[in-house]
C-alpha cells in the first residue's frame, strides 16, 4: 500500500500511462507502414483496415501490442541473438580470458623471481607442474609412436 | 568554481544537443514509416517528441540510443575487442 502511494507521489502511473500511450503510438505507426504496403492498390481496403486497427489498438491494445511484440521478436530476433552471442557474449568472455591470462603471467613472473609463495598460489604451481608433467608425457608417447616405438612387446 | 560552472554549462549543451538529435531521429523515424501522408507525419512525430523528448526526455533518450546501439552493430564490433587486445600483446588463445 505504501509502495502503491509512493508510486502515485513520484509520479510512476503517469509515467507508465504516457510510455503506454508512445508504445501504442509506434505500434499505430508500424502496423500503418505494413498496411500501406499490403493495400497499397486499394486504398479502400486500407482506410478500413485502417479504422479495425485503431479500434483494436484503444479498446484492446494489450492483446494487439503483444501480438505486435512478439512479431517484432520474430522479425529482429535473428538480429538481436547475432549482436548478443556475437558481440556482448564475446566482449565478456574475452575480457575474463585477458584477466585469467594476466593473472597467470603475474603468477609466473612471481614464481620466476623467487617469491614466496602463499597457500593457495603453492597449490596453483603444484598444478602447474603437474600439467607440464603430464603435457611432457604425452609429448613422449607422440614421439616414440612417429619413431615406431615397441608398444608393449607386439 | 569557474571550472565547475564550465563543465554544468558543457554537460547541459551536450544534454540539449542529444535531445534535438533524438527528436530529429523520431522524426526521421515517423517518415520513414509514415512517408505517404505528410500531415500523418506531424502528427505522429510531434506527439513521439512531446512525450518521448519534452516530458521524458531521459527515457526517449535512453531508448533511442539503446536501439541505435542494438541495431547499429556496435555489439559486434565490441566483441572484437578481446580478441584484437590478446593479438597486440601476443597472447595465444
Amino acid at each position: 500500500m505504501v509502495v502503491l502511494v509512493a508510486a502515485d507521489v513520484f509520479g510512476l502511473f503517469d509515467t507508465i500511462n504516457d510510455l503506454s500511450f508512445v508504445i501504442k503510438l509506434i505500434a499505430f505507426a508500424y502496423l500503418t507502414f505494413y498496411l500501406y504496403i499490403t493495400f497499397a492498390e486499394n486504398m479502400p481496403l486500407f482506410g478500413l483496415s485502417e479504422i479495425i486497427l485503431g479500434y483494436l489498438l484503444m479498446f484492446h491494445a494489450p492483446v494487439i501490442v503483444s501480438l505486435g511484440l512478439i512479431v517484432l521478436f520474430v522479425m529482429f530476433g535473428g538480429m538481436l541473438q547475432m549482436n548478443l552471442q556475437m558481440g556482448l557474449e564475446q566482449a565478456v568472455r574475452g575480457g575474463q580470458q585477458i584477466q585469467e591470462m594476466e593473472r597467470q603471467e603475474a603468477f609466473q613472473r612471481k614464481v620466476q623471481s623467487g617469491a614466496a609463495l602463499n597457500a593457495q598460489e603453492q597449490q596453483m604451481y603444484a598444478e602447474m607442474q603437474a600439467q607440464q608433467q603430464m603435457q611432457q608425457g604425452y609429448q613422449n608417447s607422440m614421439l616414440q609412436v612417429r619413431s615406431g616405438g615397441n608398444f608393449g612387446g607386439y | 568554481m569557474g571550472l565547475f560552472d564550465d563543465i554544468i554549462l558543457y554537460g547541459n549543451l551536450l544534454w540539449y544537443a542529444v535531445l534535438v538529435y533524438v527528436a530529429y531521429w523520431l522524426y526521421n523515424w515517423s517518415k520513414e514509416k509514415l512517408g505517404f501522408s505528410q500531415v500523418l507525419v506531424f502528427v505522429v512525430a510531434g506527439l513521439l517528441i512531446y512525450f518521448l523528448v519534452i516530458e521524458h526526455p531521459i527515457i526517449g533518450a535512453f531508448g533511442v540510443i539503446t536501439w541505435i546501439i542494438i541495431s547499429g552493430g556496435l555489439l559486434l564490433v565490441l566483441g572484437m575487442f578481446p580478441s584484437l587486445y590478446m593479438l597486440l600483446k601476443g597472447h595465444r588463445q
